[in-house]
This record gives structure tokens, sequence and C-alpha cells, in this order.
């Protein structure tokens, strides 16, 4: 009977998250449409069509919100019900039911907090922290599971009020400055303070709580690039950022992090070519990267010793299996033993892999949940990575367009090392899965991330309020319209943004 | 709007000053709009950028997936293997007619497991103690699986048992493995016969045996004993005995020298006298038996060892390695169970004396009965090898079957021309040669017979590979017996009679 059951709810799972990543591909063909200017439409006429255009937009939203928040929630019960299977403890049922209470009230609460945040990201917050607190219960139920249910309630009440704040922030330069050097200096800190875990400088300890600042200073990095590309993008001013980016890379390096400091190289490589693609030779830049990067890999294989060995472990890693390759090959016989469809929980041994929780989560989920489920996540944290590009490409102002884009990076970088390492498709760098993983900094990061790209979510909104308002009131001098400027546009194309930049222009005028 | 605005960057430095008039502000607009749809041009291909990244990894988990996901689990250091064991009774296994050679039985506490075939099969089964060998370790991973019916596995859910794992059926064929077994007798040694076309073993018998429902009591009695004869009976001869090859090896010399000689219609003649006198001594044939004059096929077939050290000083010693090599010396046979490695090593500088003692299987040349008996069935398949395996399929516990392995191609180290040549010559080394013991009634059989020398003495092992019937070889066998003296005498007959068991039956 338990068998039957446990079996069902590994399908159920499956299917859940089958669909979830159908759902939420669909959901970023949706954009919204204006209607067209028509001259001789009456102020009545245009505030219907209008309204119109509004309410499909609402819809296809929201239809997409409430399908993706109940599969997300259906997985998270149906791997809760998998749990009570097999170790049915009053502390697991409380947690579950804490879990189940925080994951379906948080959504509800921002958006109360902020009517305007129509976003898909709430979703996959929800999906992939409660996968997460499936696979860790799974793998130990009094050591990571409680720890993690505890840090995700505090940080993310403790974290809710950043939207608000980017609403209300006029001018974000200096606290980006700000922001910037302390965590570059927090960076510096960790080599002289810092306390040594697997050979790196990782984290501080402070009263019991340890902290890695690298995973915080993730988010100011992208800020400060931000900031420094902002208005500008000439020579001297790329000078001025690889400078500063090449610091926090070097730190990284030395303090022997170099999964953080491989995150941070490529996010700068990309906000750089996003921040110089107008600029005439522009594209050189970022290639010019690249050779530094390629160097700078050839020199950390010659200098590092720890580098050379990852390498050759991650060529051939069976000779070797009973030392350096130990890890990545019981990662493979995990992987390898889920087959397609999984063993079904605690059916498996993932926790035969050292470091599971962290390094290799995707392994333990890769097994019991199946190659499926872990090929669709994946793709699900795909659709993610790009929902948050497409936020980033409905804005306006440089800065946000460049933090949202740092942050996709970011997210997506970490996942490819973290799960390319699992699978032997790269070298091990020792990163953690977002939302997933265990571990207080990594959630303190993706959740610093979400937040700001709730933010940016809400800005958007405001921004395209406004351009209805315009579109009904008739919006602003004859003279200032361009031959690109068609209101009808769709909504993730910059176009039809000028209303507001060239209205305000006029008022500034 | 903030002062971040972007209209004030580029396009301020770009635009005239005094962007108060609308001609400025127009112009203003225009560079700011072709720098958003740029720069939404570049957010579109990083997100592609994105994708492929992710794709690739995709893509890397499904190759996985379908590839080696599988293969790589039987390893010692898998413990899902042996975890699989709490849920598991482990399979049975079987010889390809269906006789159990190893099996579980569950007395309610512990799980026994007996091997009713004994010593005949002992090195076949292996053993699972001290490490695992043979097929308990080839199988490992399938015989702990279990392929059981939907209602099956519920039941024995439900009832808390364990379910039964699946079986695993070897190429071994029962018949031929105990007429082996009792052929060879109090000697030591080992048999080997193999399937040409597919590379599968038909039967594998390695002596000194043991019973491996008694080796933990062995092991003890072992210990005891002086260091010399300490768990020799562990080793299977057939994969790890490393023996010189004696004559046999003029078959790999033969082709050689007709490589050497395209067109070779066996037209030279050479004179033997019973001794070849070199700088180095005289190499003599066996049992002083003069030839007179020969051909290359007779001295094939009397094993003149004269005409091979004619032919020795006169191969490349590269092209002899090449050719040796092809059949899978100093290389790997299989990466499925453990095989020595036959080595030949004969240098490009070797002297003259170390050339004419390889080519007639004397020199350091070292062979398994293993390597030998895949030389007779590359011959015997056209010269295509094959990889040899004894592992055939899994049952499920109710009979169906869940895999079933395919025969790999080892490659092609003689051409088709070669193989019948050496065929031709084969038969005749059986039908009026040193091998006419092999010979059966009624089909013609296609051998080789070798004395291979050992240590300083005079005293030989014998040796016979060959297959049978030459036109259509079904079988080719490799009979080693350690200090039996003739191959024509000792190692021949008991070949015949295990063609006429798997031939005739």
């Amino acid at each position: 009977m338990l068998y039957l059951i446990g079996t069902i709810t590994k399908y159920v799972m499956l299917l859940c998250m089958v669909l979830y990543t159908i759902i939420s591909f669909r959901a970023l063909l949706y954009h919204r449409i204006f209607p067209e200017r028509v001259p001789t439409d009456s102020l009545e006429e245009r505030r219907r069509k209008m309204e119109d255009s509004d309410d499909l937009a609402e819809e296809r939203w929201e239809r997409s919100y409430v399908c993706q928040m109940g599969l997300a929630i259906i997985c998270f019960l149906a791997g809760s019900v998998n749990l009570f299977l097999n170790h049915l403890t009053a502390g697991i049922i409380l947690r579950s039911g804490v879990m189940l209470l925080f994951l379906t009230a948080y959504p509800m609460i921002m958006q109360l907090i902020y009517p305007r945040l129509k976003t898909l990201l709430l979703c996959d917050f929800v999906m992939y922290s409660g996968i997460g607190y499936v696979i860790l219960s799974r793998l130990s139920p009094e050591k990571y599971a409680p720890k993690q249910v505890l840090m995700l309630i505090v940080i993310g009440a403790a974290l809710m009020w950043i939207p608000k704040i980017i609403e209300k922030l006029k001018d974000a330069k200096i606290p980006a400055a700000i922001l910037g050097i302390l965590g570059l200096i927090s960076l510096i800190g960790v080599i002289f303070l810092g306390s040594k875990v697997y050979g790196a400088n990782l984290s501080i300890s402070l009263k019991g709580f340890s902290i890695q600042p690298s995973e915080v200073v993730k988010i100011t990095f992208v800020m400060l690039i931000a900031m420094l590309f902002r208005n500008r993008s000439d020579f001297k001013r790329v000078f001025f950022a690889t400078g500063v980016a090449a610091v926090h890379v070097l730190v990284l390096v030395l303090s022997k992090d170099l999964g953080a400091a491989l995150i941070f190289f490529v996010t700068y490589l990309v906000m750089l070519y996003q921040a110089t693609i107008h600029v005439k030779k522009g594209r050189l830049y970022p290639l010019a990267g690249l050779g530094c990067g390629a160097v700078g890999a050839v020199g950390a294989f010659l200098l590092f010793d720890h580098v050379r060995q990852r390498v050759t472990v991650w060529l051939d890693p069976w000779p070797k299996i009973n030392d350096t390759g130990y890890q990545i090959t019981q990662s493979l016989f995990a992987i390898g033993n889920g087959s397609l469809l999984g063993t079904g929980l605690y059916r498996g041994r993932p926790t035969d892999i050292p470091l599971v929780s962290k390094d290799f989560i995707f392994a333990a989920i890769a097994e019991e949940f199946g190659g499926i489920f872990s090929i669709f996540l994946i793709l699900a944290i795909l659709a993610t990575i790009l929902r948050m590009i497409r936020i980033s490409a409905t804005l306006q102002t440089v800065f946000y367009r460049l933090v949202g884009l740092g942050f996709a990076t970011v997210y997506a970088i970490q996942v490819f090392l973290t799960v390319g390492g699992d699978i032997n498709m790269i070298p091990l760098t020792g990163v953690t899965l977002p939302w997933i993983s265990y571990g207080g900094s990594s959630l303190l990061c993706m959740y610093l991330i979400f937040m700001i790209l709730y933010g940016l979510v809400i800005m958007r909104e405001n921004e395209e309020i406004k351009i209805g308002e315009e579109y009904v009131s008739g919006g602003r001098p004859e003279g200032l319209r361009t031959k690109t400027d068609r209101p009808e546009q769709k909504k993730n194309k910059t176009g039809n943004g000028q209303g507001v930049q060239s209205g305000s222009g006029s008022r500034r005028s | 709007m903030s002062k971040a605005d972007p209209a004030q960057g580029e396009a301020k430095s770009s635009a005239p000053k005094g962007s108060g008039s609308r001609k400025s502000l127009f112009l203003e607009q225009e560079t700011r709009d072709s720098r958003l749809e740029s720069q939404n041009r570049s957010l579109y291909f990083l997100a592609g950028g994105f994708s492929c990244l992710f794709m690739g990894m995709v893509i890397f988990l499904l190759i996985f997936h379908m590839g080696k996901g599988d293969a790589i689990q039987n390893n010692p250091y898998n413990l899902r293997v042996r975890n699989q064991s709490a849920n598991v009774v482990r399979g049975s296994i079987l010889t390809s007619d269906g006789v159990v050679i190893a099996e579980s039985n569950w007395n309610g506490e512990n799980e026994i497991r007996s091997y009713p075939g004994k010593n005949v099969y002992a090195h076949v089964a292996g053993y699972l103690s001290m490490g695992n060998s043979g097929a308990e370790k080839l199988c490992s991973y399938y015989l702990l699986q279990s392929h059981s019916g939907i209602e099956e596995k519920m039941k024995n859910e439900w009832l808390g048992e364990k379910m039964p794992g699946d079986s695993a059926v070897l190429s071994i064929d029962s018949g031929l493995q105990e007429l082996s077994y009792e052929l060879l007798g109090e000697n030591r040694g080992a048999i080997v016969a193999v399937e040409p076309s597919t590379g599968r073993i038909l039967a594998m018998v390695s002596k000194p045996d043991f019973d491996p429902n008694e080796l933990d009591q062995l092991m003890s009695e072992t210990a005891k004993k002086e260091d010399g004869e300490k768990e020799s009976f562990l080793v299977n001869r057939v994969t790890n005995g490393m023996y010189p090859p004696g004559s046999t090896f003029k078959i790999l010399t033969s082709v050689a020298y007709i490589r050497m000689h395209p067109g070779y219609q066996d037209e030279v003649i050479y004179h033997c006298d019973g001794v070849f006198q070199t700088e180095d001594g005289p190499i003599r044939c066996a049992g002083g038996t003069i030839h007179g004059d020969i051909r290359l096929s007779g001295g094939f077939g009397m094993s003149c060892n004269g005409i091979y050290a004619e032919i020795g000083k006169e191969v490349d010693p590269r092209d002899f390695r090449t050719l040796a090599e092809g059949f899978g010396f100093n290389n790997v046979l299989t990466d499925e169970f453990p095989v020595s490695v036959s080595s030949f090593p004969l240098a490009n500088d070797a002297d003259d004396f170390e050339k004419m003692q390889t080519a007639f299987g004397q020199g350091r040349t070292l062979v398994t009965p293993l390597q030998e008996a895949m030389i007779a069935a590359t011959v015997a398949n056209g010269g295509v090898m094959m990889k040899p395996r004894y592992f055939d399929k899994v049952l499920s516990p109710s009979g169906k079957e869940v895999i079933s392995f395919e025969s790999e191609e080892y490659g092609r180290p003689i051409s088709a021309w070669e193989a019948k040549w050496m065929t031709e010559m084969m038969k005749g080394c059986v039908n009026a040669g040193t091998g006419t013991e092999a010979a059966v009634e009624g089909i013609q059989v296609a051998g080789k017979t070798g004395s291979a020398q050992y240590g300083n003495g005079d005293e030989t092992h014998a040796v016979f590979v060959g297959f049978a019937p030459a036109d259509d070889p079904k079988i080719a066998v490799c009979v080693y017996v350690e200090e039996g003296g003739s191959g024509g005498k000792v190692a021949a007959p008991i070949a015949s009679k295990l063609f006429e068991e798997y031939l005739k039956n």
C-alpha cells in the first residue's frame, strides 16, 4: 500500500513539474497588446479599448498564475505525503504544515501589499522552495529541514519591504555605490577573518551564524556595475568598471572561491556586452574580456593544484574513484540509478554523495524524482531566467535594465555551474543550486534577487499604467512623435515606452 | 524622472547643447530609440545564449541516461548495489540451457547462497566473499534488480518481504562445461570453448578448482599452507593464466609470412634436417624429427621449428607486433571481466635468436588460453574477431527477458583471404599432421597443436587450438594442459571429444 502511494505521488510530482514548465513557457509568449490609436476615436472609445486590452492581459496573467501556483502547491503536497509515508514524526508534520501555510500565504501577502505585483516569479519561488524543502527533509529531516524552513520564513519576512524602497527610490546611484563598496570591503574582509571550509576562505562566523559574503556581494556587485554603466559607456568608464570587476574577481580567486569568481566574471561580461552594444566597436569589449578569461583559466590551471585536480577528475573520474573522483562518481551513480523515472522518495541512496545538501542536491533530485523531472526542472529554471530578462527588456531605465539582466545572469550561471558539475559536463566548482540547496547565504542572495525583481515588475506596471493614461488622454506635444512611436506596439518592445519618457522630457523642457 | 534617466546618457553627449529646442529633442529621441532597440536586440541574443547553455545540459543529461547511466552502476564503490540486497533476494545464475549454477535461498532470517554446480562451475560462477569474482561479479548489479510484475511488487511490499531478484543467463553450455571438466581430469590447466561468430564463451574450466560452497573453509586451510601453494586454485587460468603459446603461435607467424609475400602460393621449399643451427645454439624440432624437404603448409602441419626460425629472421618485428596487437596482445581483450593482457614483447631491434624463438612460440611471448581460443575463433570467423563475453541476458523472476546483450566486434586483425588460407593449413594439420588425434568422424576439424617448453627443461605443456566444422565453424577451443607433454597426444584428443559432444548433440 505504501509502495503504491509512494509511486503515485512520484508520478503526481512529475506531472506537476512537466505541466508547470509548459505553462511557464507559454506564459512567456503572452504580452500585453495596446489598442491601435485611431484619431477619430472619442475619449470614451479610447477608454473602452484600453480597458478591454487590460482585461485580456489581466485574464491571461490570472490564468497562468492560478495554474502555476496550483501545480507548485500540489507538487509540494505530493512530496510531503511521500515524506509522511516514510518518516512519520510530529516534527515533520508540523514543518510541512508551516511550510504549506507559508507557501500559500506568502505570495498572497505580497500581493496584498503590492497590488501591482503581477509576476509569475512568485510561482517560481513557491515551486523551487517547495521542492527544496521536500528533498532536504528526505536527506535529513532533523538537520537541514528545520533550519531551512526557519530561514525561508525569517528572511522572506525581513525582506518584504524591498520592492517598496525601489518604488520610492528616486535615484539609485548613491545607494548602489555605497552598497557596492561595502560589498567589496566585506569580500576583502573574508580573506583575513574568514574560516576555512574545504580549503577555501568562504565565510565569516559571527556568534554561531556563519555568513558567506560572496553570496550577498553578488547583488551589490551587479548594482555597482549597473550604476557605473547607467549613463556612460565610453572607454574611460569601461576601463574603470573593468577595474572594479577585476578587483572583485581577484579577491575571490585569492580566497580560492573559484566558482563565485567565475559567476562574477561572466556576469560582468554579460553586463559589459549589454552596456556597450550601442557603442561603436563595443562588441570588442566582451570579446577582449573572453580572451582575458581564457588566459585567466589557463593561468588558474597552471597555478592552482586544486584547479588542475578538478580538471583531471572531470576528464575521467573513474581511475580516482576512491580519492578525488569520489564525489562526482557518487553523483553519477545516483543520477544513473534514478534513470528517467526516478526511484521514488526514500528509495534511492542520495545520502552516499558527500555534500549532497548543497552542491549535489541536483543529483539527489535526479535520483529520487527521476531524469525527466530533473530535465523539466532545468527547463523551468530556464523559463524563470527568460522571464527575468523579459522584465529587464520592458524597463525604461538603463540602470534597472542592467540590474535585471545581471541578476538573470547570476542565476543562470549558478545553475549551470552546479547542474553541469553534478552531471560531469563541466568541472566541479562547488556552487549551490539556488532556492533548492540548503544554506542561509544562498537563500538570502536569491531572496534579494527576487525582491529587487519584484520591485522592477511593480515599476514596470507603473510605467504601463502611465502609457495607458496617456493613450486615453491623447498624450503629448505632436512635434515629439517619431516614426517609431507607435503605441500599439507589443508591450515588451521598447517602442511603447517612449511615451513615458518623451512625456517627462517635455515636462522637463 | 530620476537623474539616472537614460535620456541623459549617450544621448546627451551626442546631441548639441541647449536641448530645450524642439529640434534637438527630436534628435535626442531618435538616438535613444536606436539605443534601446539595439539593447533589446542584444537581450534577445543573450536570452538565446542562456537557452543554448540550458539545452546543452538537458541534452547532456539525456545522453547520459540513454548511454552509460546504467552501465556505470556495476561498480564496487556504488553502495546502491550492496544496498539492494536489503530489498531484493539475489537472483540465480543459469547456464544457457537453464542449469542453475548459483542460487539464493531464504530461510526466513538469512539468505544463503549456494552453488549446485560445485567444482565444475567454480570459476564460471565465481564467489561473493572476499571480493567478488566470476559471474557473481559480472552480473552483480543485475542480480539485485527486480523486474517482477507490479502486482507481485505490491504483494511483497504489503507483506514486507524481499523482492525476488532477476536471474542472469550465461552463454555457458552445461554439457560442454561438464565434459571439459571431466576431460581435464586431475591435470592442471585450462579449457575454453568459444562460439566464433559471437565471441560467446561456451565452456570455461580451470584447474585446480574449488567448491565455492566451502570457500571459507578452504581459505582457512590454505592459510596454513606453504606460500607457494596459496590460493592458486582461485585463479581462473582461462582468463588469467599466462602461458607460452608454443607451436600454436605459428598461426600468427604464418599470417605474417603470407602477408609479406602477396599472392603466396605455398611454392617455397625448405629443407629440414632436424636441427637448425644458429649463432646462439641449435634449434631442434620437437622430438628430434627430421622433416626433410617441406613447404610452409607442411611445416605448419608437421610443426617444424626450422622453417619458422627461418621465417622469423625475415619478418619485420614491427609488422609482427601490429598483427599480434590486432588480435589483442598488449591490449585489453574486454573490460567486462578481468582478463590478463597477453604480451608480445618483441622489440624492433630484437636479435635474430629472439626473433626465431618468437616465430615458433617460445621467446618471451605469453598468452592466456582465452586469447588462444580467440585467435582460432578469428580464423574460423573469416578474420573478424568478436569480443569475448559470457553474460547473455537477464530474466525477470517470472522468466521474461529483461535485457539481452549484443555481441560486439573486437576488430579485423586478418583479411578473409588470410583466414581462408589459415583454415586450409589448420585442416592440413589435423588431417595429416601432428593434430590427427583431434579429428572427429564425419566432421572436418581445423587446428594446431603445440608443445610449449617451460622453464629450462625439456618438459612441455600440451596445447591444442582449433575449430570445427572447418567450413562452417560453430565452436573454437583452446585446450591447455600444464606439464601435459605432447600437444598432439594429450590436448588434441580432448578437443576431439569436445567437438563431438558439442556438434553431435
